[in-house]
């Protein structure tokens, strides 16, 4: 298939690329030297790519503990002189929010290219935080690509800007670019340079109070001059003409092009906007000339319209300005919500109404579950178990990661989920607040440990604040697609790494209940955790346990790369009762009911873990294909 | 010109690599297409669907009301994604349910899931996709059938046989998916022409 992981002869073909690759072979095209990212939907495979190709073209690729580390390290070679990039998921950027608002103070000596991957409709997020803001309040241009087409073009240009002003960059990207595939023109990278150089020059760079107050004066005469900049670029223009301009901020232009179409209007004038943070005013002021009525088109929120709005304020223009009135500010745009709201401004008929309705079915909900196979199945099964046996009040602090699927029936144990590291973070207030008979129980994934779970972790130590801390080691960044972390012994391009242990750090932070247990045994996962309770309960303070396995999904997807034969378990179904505990209270997606209630194992689903022998009542869960050592060797 | 369509299914049921298998033989044949799918959290068993605007579209998601194609990888996900569709829309459906993964779910009969494509006079396609891609040496494959079907009803420009082929012929397994391609192509030669 034509996808540059696949096609040998790619350097000189039109390839099908995922909107990420493109940003990626973008920034292989600019020549990036170092590259550091800490992985998030919709952002992950931008680095995932990079690293690929990391050996062929030899620039310095990681995945970083954190995205505030990911940008420090991005940074620090900037300043070396080195083009580098680091990319994260929107929420990303908060904990990467301090060293980025005092980058565009300092500047950089190469360039500085910050993918943010905004998810508008929060496919996969906790919030939908437009980050257009962040270049607005940090001083720091923002580009955005007006279609998927433009992805890999306004990557090279989010480099060149950079370069020129020496200063960062913010790409924006939304799940819908991120996630679209599109086909794209990719050349041979000129010249990739991953080494730098250092000049001392603690004047721009050691922000002491003297030198900020100096730098801050600087930064808003770079950002005077990029405003200037983006007023001439090929990526912000006008097109057509009329009495109605429409000015839309990044890919927001692809639904305003394609919905004119259907509305068959051609007397429009649109102003197309890629570089929108600094708004290019001049631009914004040309295409206004002769114009009776403004809309905005931007997805989420009103940032453009306030500027725009000000803008006229200030140049004493009196001419309507619309934008979220017309537009929803909540949830991702759609050529549908684009469409109506053009329609309605443009006082023409919406040409979609005609949809089918579906009135006499009741479809039943299918949110995502927890794989076949799941070691968080295990730990979800004991632990609730667990706390039953030892008659404590449950507060499960869940956290980032596949395991907020916990949230699901039958299990219920994620009552709260905010942020990464909030698990831990949030049981310190409820292990004060609350009274003995709850127990904090702070549910938290290997890399989000790794990412922000430690510091919560030895303030709970520290300030003495009892809790469980159950740490579901799965091996890898799972969710995001299995990506290693400092826990698994392996780097971005999996070579292996030094790897540093979760119980060490535990241990290293003062707690004295340190436990690790394998959630395929599920007795013996229960037993681990009723003893750490019963140890918080008598000593009052912090335990933790740690239950380790790999992600199913990742070891029988090497199973079957590697040709190694899956192990499955079949029903024996003279044994097999129908009591419903294998499908109803353990729910692994390959048990499925009959129709007389008795189990039934799809062994084309079933990866072998045997999770289910132990939960099964009466034994009727029994082997059909048995593990093979090559199997074993696989789970590390 | 643009072409709208939806493919709706079950996370895991290879509704990606369909869309890219399609985008892949309409770029054969000079023909752009967006697709836009969705990763992460939602991928887990859940719900997807995937977009594809083949043609001048520029914009990344097919419009409810407007979609020209539904193909549905499983009935109730198809019924989901029914509201894509226009009046004069084709769906191709597999026939296959597949419960969803959370206990004590009510289920809608084959009946009623297919009676929404009748009673609303669209035309639709119901094609064996398990049993024909079983049939071809693996039941992941049923995406590939579904691709079969696909290319047969020839609506689609620049979606023809002969790209197809070769563009299944890059993938791993290429055996049986052309296998499956070929079981899915003549189903619809068969049975509809």
């Amino acid at each position: 298939m034509s996808s540059i992981k696949e096609s040998k002869e790619c350097m000189v073909r039109k390839v099908i690329l995922l909107g990420n690759e493109a940003i990626a072979w973008g920034a292989i095209e600019a020549g990036v030297g170092f590259v550091s990212a800490y992985p998030g939907t919709p952002s992950t495979e931008v680095v995932e790519t990079l690293a690929r190709y990391a050996p062929k073209y030899k620039y310095h690729v990681e995945w970083s503990v954190n995205e505030k580390v990911a940008l420090e390290a991005a940074y620090g070679a900037a300043i070396a002189g080195v083009k580098s990039l680091t990319a994260m998921k929107h929420v990303g950027v908060n904990v990467a929010a301090d060293p980025l608002s005092t980058s565009a103070y300092t500047g950089v000596e190469g360039s500085l290219v910050i993918v943010s991957a905004d998810d508008p409709s929060m496919w996969s997020s906790q919030n939908e935080q437009d980050n257009r803001y962040y270049g607005l309040r940090a001083f720091i241009p923002v580009l955005e690509a007006g279609s998927p087409y433009e992805l890999k073009d306004i990557t090279t240009e989010a480099f060149k800007l950079s370069s020129i002003m020496k200063h960062p960059v913010i790409l924006r990207s939304v799940t819908r670019l991120s996630h679209s595939r599109i086909p794209v023109e990719i050349r041979e990278p000129s010249e990739i340079k991953s080494k730098g150089s250092f000049k001392k020059n603690p004047a721009k760079y050691a922000v002491i109070p003297s030198h900020a107050r100096k730098l801050r004066g600087e930064m808003l005469e770079r950002w005077n001059r990029i405003e200037e900049y983006l007023n001439n670029v090929w990526y912000n223009k006008i097109e057509g003409d009329g009495r109605r301009l429409i000015i839309t901020s990044g890919y927001a232009y692809s639904y305003v092009v394609d919905s004119l179409k259907y509305l068959n209007i051609s007397d429009i004038k649109i102003l197309k906007l890629s570089g929108m943070i600094p708004l290019p005013r001049k631009l914004v002021l040309k295409a206004m000339d002769g114009v009776d009525e403004i809309l905005v088109v931007e997805e989420l929120e009103p940032i453009i319209e306030t500027l725009v709005k000000s803008l006229l304020y200030d140049e004493n223009i009196r001419i309507p300005v619309y934008g979220k009135k017309y537009i929803p500010q909540i949830g991702e745009l759609t050529l549908n919500n684009v469409l109506k709201g053009l329609s309605k401004w443009l006082d023409l008929e919406y040409p979609l109404s005609d949809v089918i309705t579906v009135d006499g079915v009741e479809l039943p909900p299918r949110p995502p579950v927890l794989c076949p196979g799941c070691p968080h199945r295990g730990t979800f099964f004991a632990l609730r178990r667990a706390v039953i046996r030892s008659r404590v009040k449950p507060v499960y602090a869940g956290d980032i990661g596949c395991y907020s699927l916990g949230i699901n029936k039958p299990f219920e144990a994620q009552d709260t989920i905010v942020e990464m590291g909030g698990s831990i973070g949030l049981a310190n207030g409820f292990s004060h607040t609350l009274s003995r008979e709850y127990l904090p129980i702070a549910i938290i994934g290997d890399s989000t440990f790794f990412h922000s779970g430690i510091t919560p972790l030895i303030n709970a130590v520290y300030n003495n604040a009892p809790m469980l801390v159950v740490v579901l080691d799965n091996r890898v960044t799972a969710m995001t697609g299995n990506q290693p972390h400092p826990g698994s012994g392996y780097n971005a391009i999996w070579e292996k790494a030094n790897e540093i242990k979760i119980e060490d750090i535990a241990r290293a932070s003062g707690v004295k209940f340190v436990k690790v247990f394998d959630p395929f045994k599920i007795k013996e996962s229960e037993k681990v955790i009723l003893e750490a309770i019963n140890y918080i309960k008598e000593n009052n303070e912090v335990a933790l346990v740690i239950a380790k396995r790999a992600c199913s999904l990742l070891v029988s997807s090497m199973a079957r790369r590697k040709g190694i034969s899956i192990p499955t378990y079949k029903v024996d179904l003279d044994k097999c009762t129908g009591c419903g505990i294998c499908y109803n209270a353990f729910t692994c997606p390959a048990i499925i009911p009959m129709e007389d209630g008795k189990a039934y194992i799809d062994e084309s689903l079933c990866v072998g873990c045997g999770e289910c022998v132990e939960i099964c009542p009466f034994k009727a869960i029994i082997p059909s294909k048995p593990w093979t050592t090559e199997y074993e060797s696989l789970w590390w | 010109m643009e072409y709208n369509v939806i493919l709706a299914g079950v996370g895991g049921q290879g509704l990606i690599t369909l869309a890219r298998v399609i985008a892949s033989t309409l770029l054969m044949n000079n023909v752009n297409s967006i697709i836009a799918e969705t990763h992460g959290m939602s991928q887990r068993g859940g719900s997807v669907n995937v977009h594809i605007r083949v043609g001048d579209a520029l914009s990344p998601l097919s419009p409810v009301g407007g979609t020209h194609m539904l193909v549905g990888l499983e009935l109730i996900e198809a019924v989901r994604a029914a509201k894509y569709i226009r009046r004069d829309g084709i769906v191709l459906l597999n026939n296959y349910i597949l419960k969803p993964g959370i206990p004590g779910v009510k289920m809608p009969s084959r009946e009623e899931l297919i009676s929404v494509f009748k009673e609303n006079n669209l035309r639709y396609y119901i094609i064996p996709a398990q049993k024909l891609a079983k049939e071809a040496g693996n039941v992941i494959v049923a995406n590939i059938v579904m691709f079969g079907a696909m290319v047969a009803l020839n609506e689609i420009s620049g979606l023809d046989k002969s790209a197809a082929k070769e563009v299944l012929s890059g993938l791993r397994f290429k055996e049986i998916n052309l296998r499956a391609f070929e079981l899915g192509y003549k189903y619809v030669l068969e049975e509809f022409k």
